[in-house]
């Protein structure tokens, strides 16, 4: 049996998996600024 | 000093820095600061020990007598197994430090450790089975050592989905960190698992007194552990600060780090 594809298959499904967990916050964190920006340029307006 | 050029002797007793640096560690302004400078050199620390550690496991170690090449499915199935206990156990540890002393960023790094966790117990389960069908023959038995390891992806989903199913964070917080502490009765199952009882998956090979695979193997191994390690430590920082953000919207702090 070649066992190649099992191997290859293992460290690709890790990869995504892993490179999913660490991207997914610094999106979040883009979000979050956002957020921040817009809730202070609102309340620079009403002052 | 006093006028006389004497010291004074006051009555407050001397903090103790380790006590201090933990009281600093609850302010979300100083966490965010302070943890801010280690993060690119943990993933820094990562990068390069991943790197190491794969090409020595892929590429140098000779293949397995028994199981030929497919044993170097080991250097990320092992150490993500390893990491899906030990996060599952720090998590429990941070839920009962913010049970009893309600510090908030020990609940957000509790809370965030779930979904990092739950994504090494599913590389642990994905991975083990793809080993299992050129070992065993299968994909997939209901062994015990496989089910237990399924029965903690199904609890850090629980105190994802506890965490996220009620709407004021530090409650859900408390709830969902008395949950992790249930299964925490999980861990030594899993651990003994081939022990108490005849499973097909085989039985420890590295322990704390000694390992039955040769150093040839055991190295790509150990550094593959250790950079897992590191991208907890960093993913865990990045997570939690940015949910100091998110929690944080409307506070002084953040509004500085946008001006």
């Amino acid at each position: 049996m070649n066992h190649a594809p099992f191997i290859w298959a293992s460290y690709a499904i890790s990869t995504i998996v892993l490179l999913w967990i660490a991207v997914a916050p610094l999106i979040s964190k883009r979000a979050a600024l956002k957020n921040i920006r817009t809730f202070n340029l609102a309340r620079e307006r009403k002052t | 000093m006093n006028p006389d050029g004497k010291a004074m002797k006051t009555d407050q007793p001397r903090k103790n820095p380790l006590v201090m640096f933990i009281h600093k560690l609850g302010s979300p302004p100083w966490f965010y600061s302070f943890t801010g400078k280690f993060v690119p050199w943990l993933w820094a620390v990562f990068i390069v020990l991943t790197v190491w550690g794969l090409y020595l496991g892929l590429f140098k170690a000779p293949p397995d007598y028994l199981q030929g090449e497919s044993y170097r499915i080991m250097y990320i199935h092992v150490p993500a197994a390893w990491m899906s206990m030990m996060i599952y156990a720090l998590m429990a540890c941070m839920g009962f430090i913010a049970l009893i002393w309600r510090i908030r960023t020990v609940e957000i790094m509790a809370m965030n450790s779930a979904p990092i966790g739950a994504a090494f117990t599913l590389i642990a389960l994905a991975t083990g089975s793809l080993w299992g069908r050129p070992t065993w023959g299968a994909y997939w038995v209901w062994d015990a050592r496989l089910t237990s390891e399924l029965v903690l992806l199904f609890l850090y989903l629980g105190v994802i989905g506890l965490y996220k199913a009620m709407d004021e964070p530090r409650r859900a917080a408390r709830a969902a960190s008395l949950l992790a502490l249930v299964g925490l009765v999980n861990l030594p199952i899993i651990h003994y698992s081939v022990k108490w009882w005849n499973t097909l998956h085989q039985g420890s090979s590295v322990s704390l007194t000694g390992s039955k695979i040769d150093a040839s193997m055991l190295w790509p191994l150990l550094i593959m552990a250790v950079a897992m390690k590191f991208y907890y430590a960093a993913n865990l920082i990045t997570r939690s600060r940015v949910t100091l953000l998110e929690q944080d919207l409307r506070k002084g702090w953040t509004r500085k780090l946008t001006s």
